[in-house]
């Protein structure tokens, strides 16, 4: 690799500049509204120190909110990976169709996510969903089962949906670190190993441990900051059962008007999302970190 | 055409010193060939010269000009590169001619050199083919080509033909040395490859860790290695080395027999200059033998001295009648033996 | 991998998937082709009143679907809304392309300096490129929405187009830098040998080569615009600036709105992802798994 003596502006500042005037200042201006009463109702910006935060703490809504997105993280993610693994092995396979299944398998990805939600209500809708009508028609239930209007189903149903449009992404990733593997490795690994447990235990989730932590950190990062799939299937409802923390900041500054209120849950979020990068990183084995 | 002088170069890269203290002087016209071992340091010091390493002590001189701080396109050397490194979206006739587009040098005289060079190598019917249509001995030759058409004062080889099956690299090295007499340019050679080098070099420049072993023509080298590692490492097979602890243990009789200085401590003989006696007399030590390869012009016996750590490899010429577990008797001629003390230096005696 | 593995649990495996991930996509064309009343009624069979494409020639021609021109009181559940998607499909498209371009653009130079060369700045400089994109959407919404207004770029394509580009740029430079850095450096060294300055070297070698992986990288970009909703949604506004994501979440949360026609309206929006995913998968996946470029 060359060495450039000076920081090469011209080359960079194309990519980085946009970036920052997106991030950079945002987060900055975030900062300092949260520290500052900004109502759209009262005009005048006085800076109140820590008090959005402590209404914000305080209020039932965010603590709602906080427990229901950080249990929609721990249920999400894992599922994510796991089944998103499961998949990318099944489909390194070649059988007839193969190449059909691994275009319709990344069909979630490309939609959006007002879309996405619209297709699930049709899935989970208690009177006309196709859930309720295929058990309806095998005769495991009379009337139905309010998949969205119960509020422990309505979770469930939302991870169910989420999980579905994000498990496309760690299916083409996990595809390439497992077509990085040295064929030779695998050959070995067949010859080695009797079940394909072992095989995979022991000689293929070495090589794409760090793929699958990256993709653990990403997937918990998109669950917790999640919004518009689930906003649109269930409005945050029943109740508070499915309001999610991003929905939040949402609520305090765009319907509420109260932006240094929603400024103060958006650090909240960054935050909790630094903390939560760091907790996964340091609860997995640091060797997987090791090389680049 | 020009010289190339190293004095005293020296790389580093971090805390490890790739190469230590380098000086050397290529005339101008000369093939000189680099050998050593991988991490000998052989390849980081052809691409400081080249410039795409920085030199981190020393001086380079290129046609008795200081060099150091030219850009590596101005050094008016030409390189070609192990794995070729044509560009995979050019004909051969744009990857040859692509520096002198660079240069803004005219379409016909573009045209003209890629030609000559064409015509030189036996390019003419591929100039419109792309690289992947070409087989590994032609992107060879297009590599070569494409230094060729830049005139360069230098030329420069990173182990050029180590991607080639073996029949093509004998073939290419023909042509190398048949371009070196056209061309008659300075060449500089790397290789790990000690036949490249014994055939191509008019001098051998042995590196080990990051250091000259020893240089000159190569049957200078052959026949008086300066050191050990210089002995073991030019000639196919290998020296065979024979600890000589005080008395010479059990090869005592050898002793006796070369009668070589007392700080002697290892005896080296080339599998060629042992001779083989079936009755014992002075200065044979008996042997078994442990295996027998037979390659129709040679015969190579792999004989076994109890005490001694390693088996000892002999030459015979044509087929041999010996087979393994029989016993023989053991002589190195004198005059094909080398000693060398403590440190691996060669020891120069009777 | 061995494919020894037992057809039948194969074929299972391959239907669950196929189930899972395509169905609801394959429900919704179903639905967009049957009347509501057939829909809403648990008592009939789907295809009591066979299929129909009325809800496509509504939404493209606003010619009111038979179902309910019959029956007065379902007028209501027509939506306005569901016309405004062939519309949206081209807002959709224009600020996704041109996210595309302008990443392409803006990331290609940085992506090649990051790849191959060492200078000052270069750890903090890289850092900040990857870490960016993990500040959640949410939490720069209303910045944006403020700096935005003003500069005056609020319900303009422009200004989505802004944020989308910028929203993907780590991405783009990410993805392209390991694309260069995958080519053989010997490549770089001839060049430099051949009297190629660093912007030759770039846009004579690295750039005919990357080509694929530009391409997908490009259609990358142009992914996550055409799905993006939250900045769409603040950004656009009421004015014609909408794209397809928004126009569909308002259509979705039309409680009114006739099944048929919703679906009617997904489906369309839905065309355009299904040619992207059939290009994403030949030029992206494709390329990810092989991975290499042939020297």
């Amino acid at each position: 690799m060359w060495e450039i003596r000076r920081f090469p502006v011209l080359w960079l500042l194309p990519a980085l500049l946009p970036v920052a005037l997106m991030t950079l200042y945002p987060v900055a201006y975030a900062l300092w509204t949260s520290l500052h009463s900004v109502m759209l109702l009262f005009p005048g910006e006085p800076f109140v120190g820590l008090d959005n935060y402590a209404r914000v703490i305080q209020s039932n809504y965010f603590q709602d909110a906080l427990a229901n997105s950080l249990a929609f993280t721990a249920a999400a993610a894992p599922l994510v990976v796991v089944l998103g693994t499961l998949m990318a092995l099944f489909l390194r396979r070649r059988f007839f169709g193969v190449q059909v299944v691994r275009s319709i398998v990344l069909l979630p990805w490309v939609l959006p996510g007002a879309i996405s939600a619209v297709l699930w209500i049709w899935v989970f809708h208690p009177s006309f969903g196709v859930l309720n009508g295929l058990l309806r028609n095998l005769h495991l239930i009379e009337g139905s089962i309010g998949w969205l209007t119960s509020p422990r189903l309505a979770f469930v149903s939302v991870v169910v949906a989420h999980v579905w449009t994000q498990i496309p992404f760690t299916v083409v990733l996990v595809m390439a670190a497992l077509a990085a593997i040295n064929p030779e490795t695998l050959e070995a690994a067949a010859i080695d190993c009797k079940s394909s447990w072992r095989r995979f235990w022991y000689v293929i989730f070495p090589e794409i441990k760090a793929m699958i932590v990256v993709l653990i950190v990403y997937n918990a990062l998109t669950a917790f900051t999640s919004y518009d799939l689930v906003y649109a299937m269930t409005g945050g409802g029943p109740g508070t059962a499915t309001t999610l923390l991003s929905f939040q900041i949402w609520r305090e500054s765009f319907s509420m008007y109260d932006f240094g209120a929603g400024s103060a849950v958006a650090f909240i979020v960054v935050l909790i999302s630094a903390v939560l990068i760091l907790a996964i990183t340091r609860a997995l084995p640091s060797d997987l970190f090791g090389s680049e | 055409m020009a010289s190339v002088e190293l004095r005293n170069v020296t790389k580093r890269f971090g805390a490890f010193t790739a190469v230590q203290g380098v000086d050397l002087s290529i005339r101008d016209r000369e093939l000189v060939v680099f050998v050593g071992p991988s991490g000998c340091g052989k390849s980081t010091l052809l691409r400081m010269i080249a410039g795409l390493e920085s030199i981190s002590a020393g001086e380079l001189l290129i046609g008795g000009r200081p060099a150091n701080q030219v850009a590596a396109a101005n050094r008016g050397i030409a390189m070609v590169f192990q794995s070729y490194a044509l560009y995979p979206h050019m004909t051969v006739r744009e990857n040859m001619g692509f520096a002198l587009r660079m240069l803004g040098t005219d379409r016909g005289e573009i045209e003209r050199r890629v030609r000559a060079a064409a015509a030189t190598l036996q390019l003419e019917g591929l100039l419109d083919r792309r690289p992947k249509e070409l087989s590994g001995g032609q992107r060879q030759r297009v590599a070569i080509g494409r230094a060729i058409t830049r005139e360069p004062d230098v030329f420069l080889f990173d182990e050029p033909l180590s991607n080639l099956d073996a029949g093509l690299r004998a073939q290419m090295r023909v042509e190398i040395a048949r371009l070196h007499r056209q061309l008659d340019t300075t060449m500089i050679y790397v290789t790990h490859d000690q036949v490249e080098a014994m055939t191509l070099a008019e001098r051998i420049v042995v590196l080990n860790g990051g250091r000259i072993e020893q240089q000159g023509a190569p049957l200078e080298l052959y026949e008086r290695p300066a050191n050990r590692f210089v002995a073991g490492f030019l000639g196919q097979p290998r020296m065979n080395f024979v600890p000589l602890g005080g008395t010479g243990g059990q090869v005592a009789p050898w002793l006796e027999l070369l009668a070589p200085p007392g700080r002697a401590a290892t005896l080296g003989v080339r599998p060629d200059g042992f001779e083989i006696h079936a009755a014992p007399s002075a200065g044979t030590v008996p042997a078994e033998v442990v295996l027998v390869e037979q390659l129709g012009n040679v015969s190579l016996i792999h004989l076994r001295i109890d005490g001694l750590p390693d088996l000892l490899t002999v030459e015979q010429r044509d087929k041999s009648d010996l087979r393994s577990g029989d016993t023989v008797q053991l002589q190195p001629q004198p005059r094909r033996s080398h000693v060398f003390d403590n440190s691996g230096a060669r020891i120069d005696w009777s | 991998m061995a494919g020894r593995a037992n057809p039948w649990t194969t074929g299972l495996f391959a239907a669950l998937i196929l189930l899972f991930t395509g169905g609801p996509v394959l429900l919704s064309l179903l639905g967009s082709l049957i009347p509501d009343r057939v829909l809403l009624d648990q008592g009939s069979s789907l295809f009591a009143e066979g299929l129909n494409f009325d809800g496509y020639r509504y939404v493209f021609t606003g010619e009111l679907p038979r179902a309910y021109q019959a029956e007065n009181a379902n007028r209501a559940m027509i939506s306005d809304a569901a016309r405004q998607v062939p519309a949206s499909l081209i807002n959709s498209g224009i600020i996704a392309l041109s996210a595309m371009v302008l990443n392409i653009l803006l990331g290609a130079p940085a992506a090649f300096l990051f790849a191959r060369y060492l200078f000052p700045g270069k750890k903090l400089s890289f850092l900040f490129l990857i870490l960016s994109p993990l500040v959640p959407a949410v939490a720069l919404v209303t910045p944006i929405y403020i700096m935005l207004q003003s500069m005056g770029l609020l319900g303009t394509r422009t200004g989505i187009i802004l944020v989308h580009t910028a929203r993907a740029l780590p991405f783009t430079v990410l993805i392209l830098s390991v694309f260069f850095r995958k080519m053989p450096a010997e490549l770089f060294e001839a060049a430099t040998l051949d009297h190629c300055s660093r912007f030759q070297a770039f846009w004579r070698i690295a750039l005919p080569l990357a080509l694929p992986s530009i391409g997908a990288t490009g259609l990358f970009a142009f992914m996550l615009s055409y799905s993006e909703y939250m900045f769409a949604m603040v950004l656009s506004g009421d004015a014609g600036a909408r794209p397809v994501s928004v126009v569909m979440a308002a259509l979705a949360r039309n409680t009114d709105v006739s099944w048929s026609l919703l679906n009617t309206a997904i489906f369309i929006a839905i065309v355009p992802t299904l040619v992207l995913v059939v290009l994403v998968w030949r030029f992206v996946v494709e390329g990810l798994l092989s991975g290499s470029v042939k020297g």
